[in-house]
């Protein structure tokens, strides 16, 4: 025997108690107990916070309920008043801020010039007592090549790589000796640094091993050094201004977009966020649909809640049963009223879904135009 | 309204953590089936009472809340029909009316002749004061079975409860949820096909 019988539910579908509700009296009760149900939540919290109190301080309740209501009333005149007024003075000292640095920089930009020559003088005589510092080492450390090999350290620096290395850097010193001649000042240190990066460091065996290798990397070398030569003082000039200008006007960026992010951070947290309490907006957009969308935003209206409204269309699960949940919900201001848009995810989004939803950016929209002008 | 904009046990949780709005729309959404179930399993004889025990079951509801878990597996509809019954059962028990099982019979004849009903009439316009009737004589038929067979076979029939969730709404073991759900299904059939005999005899002459 089948458990289900389609005759019977045919005539149960066209039974004529089919439409029949509960009178207004049982509604209008359950639903009143339902809200006041609500509501004792909240104050059982108030109940426990005084009982708390009561405890602690072994006071009567009265005083209890008293302490806790002016203490509530402290906080949340100190949140009211001082977080808005800091956060505003916040973004003042921030614009003050981005206008101080950039005259600051102006003025910086100015001995710009002066300091890149001081600059390029102190590294010339720098380069200079360090070329002779380093020629010094260089031959101490050819000279060692030459001796016969007592220690470990030399015996690896007199491997036949290094020999041959050494050789090609001198090969190219020479070279270059006629471009150091015209700008010693410029080009010791770069020779010098060169000579001494193949001969002082110690050489990984394996890479002196490979002699291919090693000459290669000392012909580049070389011919790095041979372009470092053509930089005449001029240029190093300009290059100085131009690193100390870079410099300069990095740093100013990084703090104008430093200023920026934390305006931005400001502004953000001026803007009213969205409750993220789960599902919010699925029953928002249940209760549109329900009670209308021009009723919920009189409701909204009357609470202080002032939006606007986006529906997004969602996936249903895998299972077909379940509709996600929105995850991060964009806030955006709207231009016009200045109030906030929210993003309200469904799966299903009918078109009555959509009028109602419709409608209730309009009553908000209306009531926007009529109070605000 | 549809039950993938938002399922019933999310707006349970969100009542639970102190959003009314989300109970207004269950209540919407259970309101009318929960009322024509309370009404068919209390009969004709305890009909003043539906309203009543309507109420007590939505305010019980509210009231344990706070004890509602949807990770049991126990769906918000089971668990609200459930309360709804357990109610039920106990004005039944009050007034004096009876909630035993009854066994009852079971006629060959009866079943085979109800087998043979056009089952193509639900689907012709015309024949919408025939069901209208029969629906009216449905819920007499329905007020002669007793409480526990009538409950089975509306939570099935009418409110689309799996054998399953009925061993919970009813507190009853599967084998019991059956078998009275059996019975009130051949005492329908014998009741209805008496009635709807020559309704037979025209679509056979026809």
């Amino acid at each position: 025997m089948s458990m289900q019988d389609q005759h019977l539910q045919q005539a149960l579908k066209n039974a004529p108690d089919r439409e029949m509700l509960p009178n207004d009296a049982t509604r209008a009760a359950v639903l009143t107990y339902a809200n006041q149900a609500v509501k004792n939540r909240e104050k059982t919290w108030l109940n426990r916070i005084s009982n708390l109190l009561r405890e602690w301080l072994g006071v009567s309740w009265h005083i209890a309920g008293v302490g806790s209501a002016v203490a509530t009333v402290l906080v949340v005149v100190v949140f009211w008043h001082e977080i808005p007024k800091d956060k505003m003075r916040e973004v003042g000292i921030l614009s003050e801020e981005v206008e101080i640095s950039a005259t600051d920089s102006v003025i910086e930009q100015a001995p710009v010039a002066a300091s890149a020559e001081k600059s390029l003088n102190t590294a010339s005589s720098d380069a200079i007592a360090s070329a002779q510092e380093l020629s010094e080492k260089i031959v101490e450390s050819k000279t060692d090549i030459d001796v016969p090999p007592s220690k470990e350290k030399s015996a690896s620096l007199a491997s036949p790589a290094n020999r041959e290395t050494l050789a090609n850097v001198n090969q190219s010193s020479q070279k270059n000796s006629g471009l150091a001649e015209a700008f010693p000042q410029v080009a010791a240190p770069v020779v010098i640094e060169l000579e001494m990066s193949v001969a002082v460091s110690p050489v990984p065996a394996s890479i002196a091993k490979d002699k291919a290798m090693v000459a290669e990397a000392s012909v580049g070398a070389a011919n790095s050094a041979e372009d470092s030569f053509a930089t005449t003082k001029g240029e190093l000039v300009k290059e100085l201004q131009a690193e100390s200008g870079a410099s300069l006007s990095a740093r100013k960026e990084n703090k104008i977009a430093k200023n920026s992010a934390a305006k931005a951070d400001v502004l953000d947290a001026s803007v009213p966020k969205v409750a993220t309490k789960p599902h919010e907006h699925q029953v928002l957009l249940a209760w549109i649909e329900y009670e209308g969308g021009k009723v919920v935003a009189n409701q909204d209206i009357q609470a202080g809640n002032l939006r606007l409204l986006t529906i997004e269309i969602l996936s249903v699960d895998l299972d077909g049963l379940n509709c996600p949940q929105l995850k991060g919900q964009v806030t955006a201001m709207d231009a016009l009223t200045g109030y906030r848009i929210e993003s309200a995810g469904s799966c299903d989004v009918t078109d009555s879904l959509r009028k109602e939803v419709e409608v209730y950016n309009q009553t908000m929209r209306d009531w926007h135009s009529n109070h605000l002008r | 309204m549809s039950d993938i904009l938002i399922s019933d046990d999310i707006l349970m949780r969100q009542f639970c953590v102190g959003d009314s709005k989300a109970f207004h729309i269950l209540y919407a959404r259970h309101e009318k089936p929960l009322y024509r179930y309370l009404r068919r399993v209390l009969g004709t004889g305890l009909v003043a009472q539906v309203d009543e025990v309507f109420q007590d079951a939505w305010m019980r509801l509210v009231d344990a809340r706070e004890s509602w878990q949807p990770r049991d597996g126990v769906a918000f509809k089971t668990w609200l029909y459930t309360l709804a019954h357990h109610r039920a059962v106990d004005v039944l028990r009050k007034s004096g009316r009876e909630f035993s099982v009854d066994e009852g019979w079971l006629d060959d004849e009866n079943e085979t002749l109800w087998q043979l009903w056009p089952a193509s009439i639900a689907d012709q316009p015309e024949q919408q004061a025939f069901w209208r009737k029969a629906g009216q004589q449905l819920l007499h038929c329905l007020d002669g079975l007793p409480a526990p067979q009538r409950a089975a076979f509306l939570l099935h029939h009418e409110d689309g409860l799996s054998l399953n969730e009925m061993t919970q709404v009813l507190s009853a073991e599967f084998e019991t949820v059956k078998s009275r759900l059996r019975y009130a299904l051949s005492k329908l059939r014998l009741c209805m096909g008496a009635h709807l005999q020559p309704i037979f005899e025209t679509d056979n002459t026809v």
